[in-house]
């Protein structure tokens, strides 16, 4: 790169690169911008509910008003509700939305959006596998496939709950850390990585993290530390997400799905109806959620029964079933006794580069590396950013 | 070097890259390597904390072919007899075979109408292969020949002296990508289990056949031939007894004879247009009210003689196929064990023709139960052969009477339970219940098994209901859905790929 530049600005290429990164003249191109500050300001679009429907007209001229005007990326500190609806919102509006906009094949359409388009297979698929056995006239079996569906969906997702859960108590990092981009797409913050977004977060974010990750306060540059300690919790934790989650998609759909029980959870739940026909008078609306729930739980409870009571089960299912609570654990075990390499920092203050700078003063990479900067002023800036 | 513009701005040159488009030996290398390059991304990203995007998105396809299989195995499990995870490989097989059938079929279209290629795949200067097509913010179409380039501009209608061909080529294989992506996208839900169950319906028999042949040929390489080398007479009795219950009971005869069974109810439903009758109200009618349906069915059908050549010359196929001889596998092996069969019966075993004799007769009662059932309904075509003439409603009766005959399990159950008057009253006649109680009596259950196959009227109703739980959905919905995704990928090819949309922006 440096050799192209030097080609462009009129120097013979034979000439050595020494001592002359001063008089380069005009950079051919601008180099890019890394903010400083990050723009850090939580917002929730999601207000307090109206109370009349001129407030709620209001509130939503508002809330596009506002989204017209936010020009960066932003964090958002939602709710666990808020991220429910935001999924809602997701299937039902944004991805409908970026499928047509994938059918018109418009200029604008980027990654992201291929892989929110990409989700649309296994809702489609998922419909289609659960339904195709009840419109066929078999009943028995659309259960069974249905659990399947859903057994697969839950596996996956309690076993990115379980890890995720798993960091934040160990490092306190929040892997599902969310952020709006200027575009409008609701992305993860720590999604990639190659390209994390380490410039969404807050210095509070990073005073936070610095306590749970070990990182000694008077380090030089902390912020640099926990980055790079950040950079390998991302891959770790994705790796380990996408097998155990693999795993216990797995169990579900073809070890607890294929429980012949499945054929009586129809009979079971049938009950309800008669518990909510009964006149009112023998049973108050608690004893009959109550009596909902222990109809739910005994429907449910001979599948698990079958698939999970150890006692008299084959040789096969033991194995199966030990294996994958062994794998839970190992994978819970690897979070917390080997999460993160053991670092040794020195606290002196300095960076080994300056330390270097400061024993060598003409060496030239300094200056090509930090042309603003005299050697003694590594010393007084004291590492964070000011 | 031509120079390069963009917008009117003419652009640095390019660095002369090394990446060029892969060639189909390379493309395919490549998926040998998926295997150990997961286990190196999981090692790296677990122990080293290291792994870039592309490697965690190539993990991840391949950890879902894992789950896939993993899936099949805990299924195989599940079913303890052997062969019957065979189907559920194949399943796992055909499901995976579909979801990669799915884009080559929508872009194969793509590529009658544009000329695009999106199939193709690109080895970078890092010598890592990727589809060229998918990060349409990344086609680095360099790799394209000059030629194919020029080709495309001609195919795609940019004109010659526009100065922004190669950014206008570029924009317009992105759409055509994007268009051909999320098509795909929409089509993945309905194309993959439809072509994984048509996939599997065409595999499901070869495979079969393939998996008693290497599996008699592996009995016979892993334990046979050691077994006799070692000379040890407990060890040849063992893989003896493991070479004849495993070829028999999955190799030869006894399976096509299986296989033909499963054949049979289709058939001869086809012949006689019986899948007419299964409608949507079929599975809702009693047992009675389906056989009534069945009988006037049948009625018509059977007045017409076209039918009743056809049904005769099927049947007469199915006879030859149930009095076939099996392979001769089982006369190489006598060949073999002769010499052995001396020192056998010293021992005091059961001796390897024995075994055979045993497992040949067996295999005799269940061929003559099927040439029963075939008996019975050559009789339907018979009764109106010869009494076509008659009153209506008495060549109804005859018909009905007909389908009744009466079925081997249900009759048996009833002697076992005593309940001879009744077992009479179903078989017609007290000499002919006498008759089969004494050929029991006295061992010889070949000629009862003569007398009795499965009555027509319990084959049709087992058949079509069968048919109407199971097939409705493979032969009536899957034939709908193939039409649906046929008809709209064409129009959707025809009429909208490559197409110049206004934009909501009005930008154009």
């Amino acid at each position: 790169m440096y050799q192209a530049m030097g080609m462009v600005s009129g120097m013979p290429p034979s000439m050595p690169l020494q001592g002359r990164s001063l008089n380069w003249g005009p950079m051919p191109f601008e180099p890019p911008q890394v903010p400083v500050y990050p723009a850090y300001t939580p917002y929730n679009p999601l207000p307090n509910p109206p109370v009349s429907i001129n407030q709620a007209i209001a509130q939503y001229q508002d809330l596009q008003r506002r989204r017209k005007e936010i020009p960066e990326d932003r964090l958002l500190d939602y709710t666990f509700l808020d991220k429910i609806l935001q999924g809602f919102k997701t299937t039902f509006v944004t991805v409908p939305k970026t499928v047509w906009k994938g059918l018109k094949g418009e200029k604008d359409f980027t990654f992201a959006d291929a892989m929110l388009v990409a989700k649309v297979p296994y809702y489609i698929g998922g419909a289609v596998l659960a339904l195709s056995p009840f419109v066929g006239g078999n009943k028995a079996e659309g259960v069974r496939w249905t659990a399947a569906m859903l057994l697969y969906l839950l596996g996956s997702s309690s076993a990115n709950f379980l890890i995720n859960t798993a960091y934040r108590l160990r490092y306190g990092v929040d892997l599902t850390k969310m952020y709006r981009s200027k575009t409008g797409q609701i992305e993860h913050v720590y999604i990639s990585s190659d390209f994390p977004r380490f410039d969404l977060l807050g210095p509070e974010e990073y005073q936070r993290l610095e306590k749970k990750l070990g990182v000694p306060e008077d380090v030089y540059e902390p912020d640099g530390a926990i980055r790079e300690q950040l950079r390998r919790i991302i891959p770790s934790s994705r790796t380990l997400k996408l097998i155990l989650a693999n795993l216990c998609s797995a169990i579900g759909a073809g070890y607890i799905a294929r429980s012949p029980a499945w054929t009586e959870v129809s009979d079971g739940l049938s009950k309800l109806s008669s518990v909510w026909k009964e006149p009112a008078s023998t049973l108050s609306v608690l004893q009959k959620v109550e009596a909902t729930l222990r109809s739910i739980a005994g429907a449910f409870r001979p599948v698990f029964e079958n698939r999970f009571k150890m006692m008299d089960a084959e040789p096969w299912q033991r194995l199966v079933v030990y294996g994958w609570l062994a794998a839970i654990a190992a994978s819970v075990g690897y979070v917390f006794l080997r999460g993160l390499p053991k670092k040794h920092y020195s606290s002196t203050g300095v960076s080994p580069l300056a330390q270097y700078a400061l024993q060598h003063p003409q060496a030239p990479f300094q200056q090509i590396l930090y042309p603003n900067l005299s050697a003694e002023s590594f010393l007084t800036r004291g590492g964070r950013y000011q | 070097m031509t120079i390069r513009f963009n917008a009117g701005i003419p652009q640095a040159p390019l660095l002369p890259s090394k990446a060029r488009l892969a060639t189909w030996q390379e493309i395919q290398a490549q998926h040998l390597k998926k295997l150990p390059e997961a286990f190196h991304t999981a090692t790296s990203a677990l122990g080293h904390y290291k792994a870039s995007d592309h490697q965690l998105a190539d993990f991840n396809d391949a950890n879902r072919v894992f789950t896939v299989a993993t899936i099949a195995s805990l299924g195989s499990l599940d079913s303890p007899q052997p062969g019957a995870p065979l189907p559920l490989w194949l399943g796992a097989g055909s499901w995976l075979g579909a979801m990669a059938l799915t884009p080559r079929i929508i872009n194969g279209a793509i590529y009658l109408k544009t000329g695009v290629n999106l199939n193709a795949q690109y080895l970078s200067s890092n010598g890592v292969i990727r589809p060229l097509f998918q990060d349409p913010g990344y086609m680095p179409l360099q790799v394209l020949p000059e030629a194919k380039r020029q080709q495309l501009m001609q195919r795609l209608g940019i004109p010659l002296d526009n100065p922004d061909r190669e950014s206008l080529l570029q924009e317009r294989l992105k759409q055509i990508a994007v268009q051909a992506h999320t098509w795909w996208m929409l089509m993945a839900g309905f194309a993959t289990p439809v072509f994984a169950s048509t996939l599997s319906d065409i595999i499901e028999n070869p495979a079969k056949s393939l998996y008693s042949w290497l599996r008699a040929k592996t009995v016979e390489s892993l334990s046979l031939k050691p077994a006799l080398q070692s000379k040890n007479p407990q060890r040849i009795i063992a893989a003896l007894e493991k070479t004849i219950r495993q070829t028999i009971g999955s190799g030869s005869e006894t399976t096509m004879l299986a296989r033909w069974w499963k054949r049979l109810p289709t058939d001869v439903m086809r012949t006689l247009q019986l899948q007419h009758v299964v409608d949507g109200q079929f599975l809702k009618a009693s047992e009675q009210e389906r056989f009534e349906r069945i009988a006037q069915h049948l009625y018509q059908q059977l007045h017409n003689e076209s039918v009743r050549n056809a049904l005769v010359a099927q049947l007469g196929k199915d006879e030859a196929a149930t009095a076939m001889e099996g392979p001769s596998f089982m006369s190489a092996l006598g060949r073999i064990f002769a010499p052995l069969e001396k020192a056998l019966e010293q021992a005091g075993h059961l001796l390897p023709h024995e075994a055979r004799l045993k497992a040949q007769y067996e295999l005799d009662l269940q061929k003559l139960s099927a040439q029963a059932t075939l008996k019975h309904l050559r009789e339907l075509a018979e009764l109106f052969e010869n009494d076509g003439d008659m009153a209506p409603d008495v060549l109804m009766d005859r018909l009905k009477e007909c389908l009744e005959k009466p079925v081997l399990p249900y009759i048996e159950q009833l002697v076992r339970e005593g309940r001879l008057t009744k077992a009479t009253e179903v078989m017609g006649s007290e000499e002919q219940v006498e008759a089969v109680m004494n050929l029991f009596r006295s061992g010889r259950f070949k000629l009862a098994f003569l007398d009795m196959g499965a009555a027509p009227k319990e084959f049709f109703l087992q058949a079509m209901e069968s048919l109407a739980l199971r097939h409705r959905w493979t032969m009536g919905y899957r034939n709908l859905l193939l039409a649906f995704m046929g008809i709209s990928t064409a129009i959707f090819v025809a009429f909208f790929v490559g197409r110049q949309f206004k934009s909501s922006d009005g930008e154009g």
